[in-house]
């Protein structure tokens, strides 16, 4: 339900939802597979990505009672998850996070380099190594926000609203980590000769 | 449409972002031209092939125990907080509503509640039995058999390919019911998200939720007259309602005293 209800309702847990550590458990277990492979994916190890998920979890249960029961649940513990990781990173290597990829990237962009199903079987397993060395490359909140498009299939709104930022800065900056990434794959394909040189008609 | 439109558009055609009139336009496109349609199928196969390398990791179990013996203090001080303020909170809510109350009934739509309800009840009547077999457009079939995958992201994504404003998410599964299909219908203008739910004895709820403010208070509204009773709900702070129509009044009367919490 997606209703703003008085705080008695809240207070109760909405439509009997009690906010006790077994409801919040049952609510919070369906999500903990995919927060952790977002974890891993963005902290590079398994080891950290423990940590990170129980951070986020732990504040989740702290402020479990501002959660609208309802709402987007997965949203509202994604979002916890990833201020909780962008905290950490930034703390560990003391540095801003970057604004925004287009500011930095050079005019005249090549074209987008389309990979074809032969060139992504020619690659074969090399394709996860080759990508996580293209993604690695972006900037953190790039690459988020790629892994929130690709591997949890949110929508652009979701994403926007997980990560606080306009719709179009979103869009702006999956275009650019795809393109990032299928231009590093193409170079890397080409490079170990897997690549198969066509031309569009 | 040329291939470097479609192909400039194929990211959101395939993330699910474009409109229907613009997801048909790249559907043909595709049809027709080979070179896009091999940039769309070695795309369709690298998210493939790194969601195939990426869904296999998952929490350990001891892990994920460890996390629940060890959630420490929960929300109950922020409970007591609100609990002190929530008197004076309603008080002032109070006021404030008995001082609109008395100058309108409802917004500055101008729409009254019964007939947002009327039409939601032929839309009810009309679709109560699901969407089986899909039929695809603008209603899509949420049962097992058309989607084993689930319906909850099937609904999801159906709603993200067809409206841009917020989408209610119900769930009525603590009452029994199921989700068996939505679809989209425009109503004054505006695109209404409609979800169909059924019980094991064949009873249907269904819901929209439309960006037309109709109930005026923060509280529901019950509508009685009519071939079907109805629930309207004032969507979060939005402006936006949501409509329920029921097959009959015990349900009404149940879900009411559900959402408001007695």
């Amino acid at each position: 339900m997606a209703i703003g209800w008085n705080n008695r309702t809240l207070r109760r847990g909405y439509r009997g939802v009690p906010l006790t550590e077994p409801a919040f458990e049952a609510q919070v277990r369906p999500h903990l597979d995919s927060l952790y492979r977002t974890a891993v994916r963005l902290s590079g190890d398994r080891a950290g990505a423990d940590d990170i998920v129980q951070e986020a979890v732990i504040k989740a249960w702290r402020h479990y009672d501002r959660f609208e029961q309802g709402t987007n649940f997965r949203g509202w513990i994604f979002k916890i998850l990833m201020r909780t990781f962008l905290n950490e990173h930034r703390r560990k290597r003391r540095a801003p996070a970057v604004s925004d990829f287009a500011e930095v990237e050079p005019e005249g962009a090549p074209e987008t380099n389309w990979l074809s199903v032969d060139d992504l079987s020619r690659l074969g397993d090399r394709v996860g190594d080759a990508a996580k060395a293209a993604l690695d490359k972006l900037p953190d909140e790039h690459r988020m926000i790629f892994y929130l498009s690709t591997y949890e299939e949110l929508s652009y709104r979701e994403i926007a609203v997980i990560m606080e930022i306009p719709i179009g800065t979103v869009m702006s900056r999956l275009f650019r980590a795809r393109e990032a990434l299928r231009h590093d794959l193409s170079d890397y394909a080409r490079e170990g000769g897997w690549l198969k040189e066509r031309q569009d008609p | 449409m040329k291939c470097h439109e479609a192909k400039r558009r194929l990211d959101l055609f395939m993330d699910g972002e474009l409109s229907v009139p613009d997801n048909m336009t790249i559907l043909e496109h595709l049809n027709i031209c080979k070179s896009c349609d091999a940039a769309f199928a070695g795309e369709k196969a690298l998210r493939d092939s790194l969601k195939a390398q990426s869904n296999a990791d998952k929490l350990p179990e001891e892990v994920a125990q460890r996390i629940f013996a060890n959630l420490g203090p929960g929300p109950t001080s922020t409970q007591r907080r609100i609990s002190r303020r929530s008197f004076w909170g309603r008080v002032a809510a109070a006021a404030v509503f008995l001082a609109v109350a008395g100058a309108a009934l409802f917004t500055s739509s101008g729409e009254l509640p019964s007939a947002f309800a009327a039409e939601a009840t032929t839309r009810h009547e009309a679709t109560r039995e699901g969407f089986h077999p899909r039929r695809g457009g603008l209603e899509e079939c949420l049962c097992a058999l058309c989607h084993p995958q689930g319906a909850d992201q099937a609904a999801d994504a159906f709603f993200r390919r067809h409206v841009s404003h917020d989408v209610c998410l119900h769930d009525l599964r603590p009452m029994g019911y199921e989700l068996v299909g939505v679809s989209v219908w425009e109503h004054r203008g505006q695109l209404v998200c409609w979800t169909v739910h059924r019980n094991a004895q064949g009873r249907t709820i269904s819901h929209g939720l439309a960006r037309t403010p109709v109930a005026l208070g923060g509280r529901p509204v019950r509508i009685s007259e009519g071939r079907r009773p109805a629930l309207l709900i004032p969507y979060k702070n939005t402006g936006s309602s949501c409509v329920f129509i029921f097959d009959e009044t015990s349900a009404a009367d149940r879900f009411a005293a559900m959402v408001m919490g007695k």
